[in-house]
C-alpha cells in the first residue's frame, strides 16, 4: 500500500484552514470544502458518477430538517422540538404552489413516515420534487434523532461537465480531528467511485469559504 | 487515524476455483463474438434488440450506431448509422416494427431510422424551442409504438421529460416539475402504454400515468433512492430494478411505491465472490424464464475481466453463472427468455452472445408466430 495523503499533510492542511479563518474572523460560519481535480476521465465515454456518503461529523449543523409525520412521529418530534407537520397540516396547503414552495424553502430537508411519504405527490403536488427536497423515509424502527443526524451528515458528490468537483465536508468551528476524519472519509469514498481509483485523481485541495486553498494531493 | 492510502490490494476471488465452479453452476456458452467496426478505443454504451435477434449498439466514437443480425451462430453487421453530432445516449427499437429504430443524443435530437431503406433517417424529433438545446440523456418508446419520451439534462434550471407522437416531429408536451436534476432513465411499462417510470440524478424514481391531464395528476409515486440513478429495468409488470451510480442495487414496487429489496455494492461484490468492493460494478438485471431475478455484475480490477451473475433470493444474492470467456468491462446487456440468450457489450467495443441452453449450440431464430408477441 502506498500512502497518498499522509496523516501529517492532512493535519497540516486542516490546521492551516482553521488558522486562516481564525486570523480573519468572518461574520458567518465558514464552510470547509474539498475540491477535487480529475484526470484520465473522458466525460464522453466514461460513466457518469455521483454518490452520497454519510460523514462522521455533521458538516452543516444549521441544517433544518422537518418531519412530515403520522401521529406517533409528530408526538415524538414535538417532544424533541423538531419541526413537524402532519397530514392535516399538509392538506391545508391545498396543493397551492406558492405555499408548497414556501415550505420547501423553509427547511433544508424533509423526512416522512411511511404512510405519508406515498401521499406526498397527492397532498403537495410536485413542489418538493422540484426543489430537490423530496423526503427520505423515516420508519418506526429507527430513532428519529439518529435519522435526522444522518440526513445532516450525508453529502453528495456529483461531477458536472467539467473535470472537477467540490463538496462541503465541514465548517471552521470543528476540531482539527473532526475535520480531518471527515476529509479522510470523503476522499476514500470518492476514490472508490472512480474506475481507476487514484489514477483518476489529479489534485485534492481543501479550503474554507473565504480562505486560501490548501493542497492535499 | 492513518494516512490515506491507495488500496493497491488486487481484486481476487474469495473462494478456490473448484468451489467457484460448483457455486456458479449455471453454464452459459459463448456462442459468438464480434467487434464493432470502429472498435479501437470505442466503447459500446447502449444495446437494444428486436424479437428477430437484430441488435443495435451505440458506439462512443463518431456517435455512431451499428446494427448486427444474429443468424445461426454468427453475428453479421447489417449497417452503420450516423448523424448525431454529440454523444449518443440511447438506442431503442420500435416494439411494433423491427425495422424502425430510435436514437437520442446530447445534441438535443431524437432520430428515427428506417433499416429497410439502408438505414436512412426517416424522422427527426425536436423540442419546441429552437434556440435552446436540451441534451437528451435517455429515451423510450411506449409498448403501443406510438408515444416517445425523452429525458433531458438540466438546462436553465429545468430538467425536461418531453413526449412526442411517433408520427409528428413537434412534441405533444412535457413535464418539468418533478425532477430537479439530469434525467438519466425513462422506461415505459411493457404492457401498459400509459405507465412510465423515470430516474434522475436527484435520487428519485417517479411513476407517472401519462393519460392524466396535468403533470401534477400524472405523478402517482415518487420513490426516494437517495442516490443518482444509472439504470432502470422492468423485471415484471410490477417491479422495477434500479442500479445507482455508486453501484448499489434496488428493487421497487411501482404499484405501491415500496422498496422491495436493496443490496449495497459490498453485498454484490460478496455475491459474485470478489474481494474488493471498490472494483465491483453492476451491469443490469433481468428475469429468466424460470421467473428468477438475475443480476449481472463484474469487476474491473484483477487480471481477468470477471463477469458473473447472481440470483436474488430473499435477502441474499445467490451465485448463478460465471462468464469465464468474458474479455471486457461490460456496459450493457440484453436478455431473451426464449431461448435463454444473453448478449453483452462493453468497453472493448465487442458484442458477445451467450447461450444458456445445454451444449454450445446455436440459438434458433424465433419463427414461431406464437412467440412473436411475447418478447419479454
Amino acid at each position: 500500500m502506498s500512502s497518498k495523503v499522509s496523516r501529517d499533510t492532512l493535519y497540516e492542511c486542516v490546521n492551516a484552514v482553521l488558522q486562516s479563518s481564525k486570523d480573519k474572523k468572518r461574520q458567518f460560519l465558514e464552510t470547509v470544502e474539498l475540491q477535487i481535480g480529475l484526470k484520465n476521465y473522458d466525460p464522453q465515454k466514461d460513466k457518469r458518477f455521483s454518490g452520497t456518503v454519510k460523514l462522521k461529523y455533521i458538516p452543516r449543523p444549521k441544517m433544518q430538517v422537518c418531519v412530515l409525520g403520522d401521529q406517533q412521529h409528530c408526538d415524538e418530534a414535538k417532544s424533541l422540538t423538531v419541526p413537524c407537520m402532519d397530514a392535516e397540516a399538509l392538506k391545508k396547503l391545498n396543493k397551492n404552489k406558492k405555499l408548497v414552495k414556501k415550505l420547501a424553502k423553509k427547511y433544508d430537508a424533509f423526512l416522512a413516515s411511511e404512510s405519508l411519504i406515498k401521499q406526498i405527490p397527492r397532498l403537495l403536488g410536485p413542489g418538493l420534487n422540484k426543489a430537490g427536497k423530496f423526503p427520505g423515509l423515516l420508519s418506526h424502527q429507527e430513532s428519529m434523532t439518529q435519522k435526522i443526524d444522518e440526513v445532516k451528515a450525508t453529502i453528495k458528490f456529483q461531477m458536472k461537465k467539467v473535470l472537477c468537483l467540490s463538496v462541503a465536508v465541514g465548517h471552521v468551528d470543528m476540531s482539527p480531528d473532526e475535520l480531518a476524519q471527515n476529509v479522510h472519509l470523503s476522499i476514500n469514498f470518492l476514490v472508490s467511485l472512480l474506475k481507476k481509483h487514484w489514477q483518476n485523481v489529479r489534485s485534492l485541495h481543501m479550503k474554507s469559504t473565504m480562505g486560501p486553498p490548501q493542497r492535499l494531493y | 487515524m492513518d494516512d490515506i492510502f491507495d488500496k493497491e490490494e488486487i481484486d481476487q476471488d474469495t473462494v478456490k476455483p473448484d468451489v467457484l465452479d460448483s457455486l456458479f453452476d449455471k453454464k452459459y456458452y459463448l456462442v459468438t463474438e464480434s467487434p464493432v467496426r470502429e472498435s479501437k478505443l470505442s466503447y459500446i454504451n447502449k444495446i437494444h434488440g428486436t424479437r428477430s435477434f437484430k441488435f443495435a449498439v451505440s458506439t462512443s466514437n463518431n456517435n455512431g450506431i451499428e446494427i448486427f443480425d444474429l443468424q445461426k451462430d454468427s453475428l453479421s453487421p447489417v449497417c452503420r448509422l450516423s448523424g448525431h453530432t454529440k454523444s449518443l445516449t440511447e438506442v431503442v427499437f420500435s416494439p411494433k416494427e423491427d425495422h424502425l429504430l430510435y436514437s437520442a443524443g446530447n445534441d438535443g435530437l431524437l432520430k428515427l431510422w428506417d433499416l429497410r431503406a439502408g438505414g436512412s433517417c426517416a424522422q427527426e424529433y425536436k423540442d419546441k424551442e429552437d434556440e435552446l438545446i436540451r441534451p437528451f440523456e435517455c429515451m423510450d418508446v411506449a409498448c403501443n409504438g406510438r408515444i416517445l419520451c425523452a429525458g433531458s439534462q438540466v438546462v436553465e434550471d429545468e430538467a425536461y421529460l418531453i413526449f412526442w407522437d411517433q408520427r409528428m416531429p413537434k412534441p405533444l408536451g412535457g413535464y418539468w416539475n418533478t425532477h430537479q436534476d439530469d434525467i438519466t432513465q425513462v422506461k415505459f411499462h411493457k404492457e401498459k402504454a400509459e405507465i412510465l417510470v423515470t430516474g434522475a440524478n436527484d435520487g428519485l424514481l417517479n411513476v407517472y400515468n401519462v393519460l392524466e391531464e396535468t403533470e401534477d395528476d400524472a405523478l402517482s409515486f415518487s420513490m426516494n433512492v437517495q442516490n443518482s440513478v444509472e439504470k432502470l429495468t422492468w423485471l415484471n409488470s410490477i417491479q422495477i430494478a434500479c442500479v445507482t451510480q455508486s453501484n448499489d442495487f434496488q428493487i421497487w414496487d411501482t404499484t405501491t411505491g415500496d422498496l422491495v429489496r436493496s443490496y449495497s455494492r459490498e453485498k454484490v461484490a460478496k455475491g459474485i465472490k470478489r474481494s474488493k468492493e471498490d472494483d465491483c460494478y453492476i451491469v443490469d438485471a433481468f428475469t429468466t424464464a424460470e421467473d428468477a431475478t438475475v443480476l449481472l455484475a463484474g469487476s474491473h480490477g484483477g487480471d481477468e475481466e470477471t463477469l458473473r451473475s447472481v440470483t436474488v433470493a430473499e435477502k441474499k444474492l445467490k451465485p448463478y453463472a460465471n462468464f469465464k470467456e468474458n474479455s471486457q468491462i461490460v456496459r450493457c446487456c440484453l436478455y431473451y427468455k426464449d431461448p435463454d440468450l444473453l448478449v453483452t457489450a462493453g468497453e472493448a467495443g465487442r458484442l458477445s452472445v451467450w447461450s444458456g441452453r445445454c451444449g454450445p449450440r446455436a440459438p434458433r431464430k424465433a419463427t414461431h408466430p406464437n412467440n412473436r408477441y411475447k418478447p419479454y
